[in-house]
């Protein structure tokens, strides 16, 4: 058969391969629920022996499974799919591992092994058959002899085949003479072994990068995956990265992450918050209470924004905005941080100084006008003031230590409304604590009186207690704890103080 | 075959067999409770939906506690042996609120888990999973599994099989001077 038959076969063979190959090969899924079966296939069951995800019945594989068809119905890739499996339960699950990083070699050794092997038949085959050449050449001298002509061009087989036709004519020009350079006894092995060196070393170059190439467009490439795989984060892995570069101290990366989120989710709680607050900290107080504001009107719930609202206000001078988002903050469940952040930045003591700062301001502002006759101040509910400013004015003349004065303030207070429940609480606490057995007596009095009026209140029943255990009276604070502790309403500062002061073990 | 060709050929033989051997003796023993996972030192997976109780529950907003995250099913019996031991560990952990438990029902139905919970105690938040996807997303193989989540919000214990109080606040312990 001519070269170019051969060439028409080959070609046809190739065609034929091609269609048969298009014709039984199975296509890509049809449904989603043929994807769902064709996926589940590449996955082992991680708990059994030798069956797929697909085939096992255990829980966990129908888990998977039924996982598999909710990705595949929210129109994810096969390269997510396998990355979600993988990232949860180890390459092991991969029946078709990936043909990147160190998984390649799966790929890539058996490629090279074969490609290898058949290097090393070539080698071998073409030693035995330059063996066998030059053993021929050996015997028949002139054979050898012709290699050197120009009629042996095409091959040195040629010669060891037809060795008789071409004896006659180089035998004529000397045998000996020209034998010599064509068998070349001390040359010869020196040029074969750098030959065979350099097809190992082709071979082996050849055979690696081919098993790469294998392992490149083999691998779970999915149609439409990006050549890189994905790079873009999440916000939940971005909003945690930033939360170490907060804890690293970098807050300029931190501010950067946290507006990478934002460009991802411009509404996104947690950056804003964040965002927020990282300003506050760089001094951009506005700044800081925009974002702040933009945070709680997306999820008003949001306790950290609270608090960070909170700190926010109290240094931009708004006390009683901080007051109430530091209540609001408590009614939540906060996050131990946040109360170590509180505690490190003194808030409650700074918004409580703050406010009886203001409070006592406003009392001196209208109390030292003069009343109607003319002697002694106005009367308490000829102003403006409301028993709580005065209680807050009281605990700082007291912290003052002027707690004479804070006594007559309640006092004024009581003179025009002497059935406050609040306006007595705050007299009998302020007596009551000195611990002076005298004013511990009067301290109680006021409180009885106040829970007389409204027997739930609930700083009269703690306070009471305090006072009572101070008395020894265990049994009594007993009972107003116990009062307080079935009440509906238990302010938090209330619960710090009890647990800050150890009542409850005190009493038993 | 030569000796020489025969040595060269036992040199990688050797050499698979001394790496096997390293390996062998360098991983945990198939006995530790304390299993492998990939999740260990990453972010836990989200869990986010809505608890047994109806209210709302996301993961992150325990970020700065310590975070137990059981899967289990009420029909399971190392899970029933398990319940007091993760209950006296959410009790003694309430009034200080450093740790948390959430459980995550694993193949059973939200009915006989609010059954259970009734009598058997735990107020800690339920998520039914209806859906596999948090099962999946932490790689769980079976039941009872929990999950160690740090203050940090990375996972950083796996346990196979039932726990006890004292393994959790052990490792806490652990962990936390580390």
């Amino acid at each position: 058969m001519s070269r170019r038959a051969w060439g028409w076969a080959g070609a046809v063979a190739v065609a034929a391969g091609a269609f048969l190959y298009g014709a039984v090969a199975p296509g890509p899924p049809r449904t989603n629920a043929d994807r769902v079966h064709a996926l589940a296939q590449g996955f082992a069951c991680p708990v059994c022996a030798g069956q797929s995800v697909a085939e096992s019945d255990v829980p966990v594989a129908r888990e998977i499974r039924r996982q598999i068809g909710i990705w595949v119905d929210e129109g994810r890739s096969d390269r997510y799919i396998r990355d979600e499996l993988v990232a949860a339960y180890d390459i092991d699950i991969d029946y078709n591992p990936s043909g990147a990083g160190l998984t390649g070699l799966v790929w890539v050794l058996p490629v090279a092994a074969g490609m290898a092997t058949a290097g090393a038949l070539i080698v071998i085959f073409h030693r035995r058959r330059t063996a066998a050449v030059a053993s021929t050449g050996e015997t028949v001298e002139p054979a050898a002899a012709a290699s050197s002509t120009p009629a042996a061009a095409d091959g040195p087989v040629e010669p060891a085949v037809k060795p008789v036709e071409l004896a006659e004519p180089v035998a004529a020009l000397g045998p000996l003479e020209l034998a010599a350079p064509a068998v070349a006894p001390a040359a010869a092995p020196s040029r074969s072994r750098l030959g065979l060196a350099a097809a190992v070393a082709v071979i082996a170059v050849a055979a690696v990068a081919a098993g790469v190439l294998v392992a490149r467009y083999s691998g779970s490439r999915s149609a439409g995956d990006s050549i890189t795989g994905e790079i873009r984060r999440t916000s939940r892995e971005l909003l945690f990265e930033a939360q170490q570069t907060v804890a690293s101290g970098d807050i300029a990366a931190a501010v950067a992450i946290y507006d990478e989120v934002l460009e991802l989710q411009p509404s996104n709680v947690e950056a804003l918050t964040y965002r927020g607050w990282l300003t506050a900290r760089s001094g951009d107080l506005d700044g800081a209470a925009a974002y702040l504001e933009e945070a709680l009107a997306t999820d008003p719930d949001y306790p950290d924004a609270h608090l960070f609202r909170s700190l926010v206000a109290l240094d931009r001078g708004e006390i009683e905005r901080a007051a109430a988002e530091l209540a609001v903050f408590d009614a939540s469940d906060p996050p131990p941080f946040a109360l170590s952040l509180i505690e490190s930045a003194q808030l409650r003591p700074r918004i409580r100084q703050a406010q009886q700062e203001a409070a006592l301001t406003a009392v001196e502002a209208q109390r030292t006008e003069a009343g109607p006759d003319g002697a002694g101040p106005v009367a308490f509910v000829a102003t403006s003031l409301t028993v709580g400013q005065v209680a807050l004015a009281a605990e700082h003349l007291a912290a003052e230590g002027r707690l004479l004065d804070a006594v007559r303030l309640f006092d004024w207070a009581l003179e025009s409304r002497p059935d406050d429940a609040e306006a007595l609480t705050g007299r009998g606490w302020l007596v009551a604590r000195t611990g002076d057995p005298e004013l511990l007596e009067a301290g109680i009095a006021h409180l009885d009186r106040a829970l007389e009026l409204d027997p739930a209140y609930p700083f009269a029943l703690v306070y009471r207690a305090f006072a009572r255990y101070q008395q020894d009276d265990l049994e009594a604070a007993r009972a107003d704890l116990a009062a307080f502790d079935a009440g509906q309403n238990r302010p938090a500062e209330l619960v710090r103080l009890i647990e800050d002061f150890n009542l409850r073990p005190a009493l038993g | 075959m030569t000796r020489r060709g025969a040595a060269w050929a036992a040199v990688p033989v050797a050499v698979a067999a001394v790496l096997l051997i390293v390996l062998m003796v360098t991983r945990d023993p198939a006995a530790e409770r304390r299993a492998r996972s990939p999740l260990v030192g990453g972010l836990a997976p989200a869990i986010v939906g809505t608890a047994t109780d109806g209210e709302p529950f996301d993961l992150d907003d325990l970020r700065g506690r310590w975070v137990v995250v059981n899967f289990f099913s009420t029909f399971c019996v190392p899970c029933i042996v398990e319940h007091p031991e993760l209950v006296a560990f959410s009790q003694s952990h309430a009034a200080v609120g450093d740790a948390a438990v959430v459980s995550v029902v694993f193949d059973d139905t939200a009915a006989n888990v609010v059954a259970f919970f009734e009598e058997n105690g735990g107020d800690w938040p339920v998520i039914a999973d209806d859906s596999g996807r948090t099962a999946v997303a932490y790689g769980v193989t079976g039941v009872p599994e929990s999950y160690l989540v740090a203050p940090s919000g990375l996972v950083v214990w796996k346990y196979l099989g039932g726990i006890t109080a004292a393994d959790l606040d052990s490792a806490i312990a652990q962990l936390s001077r580390s």
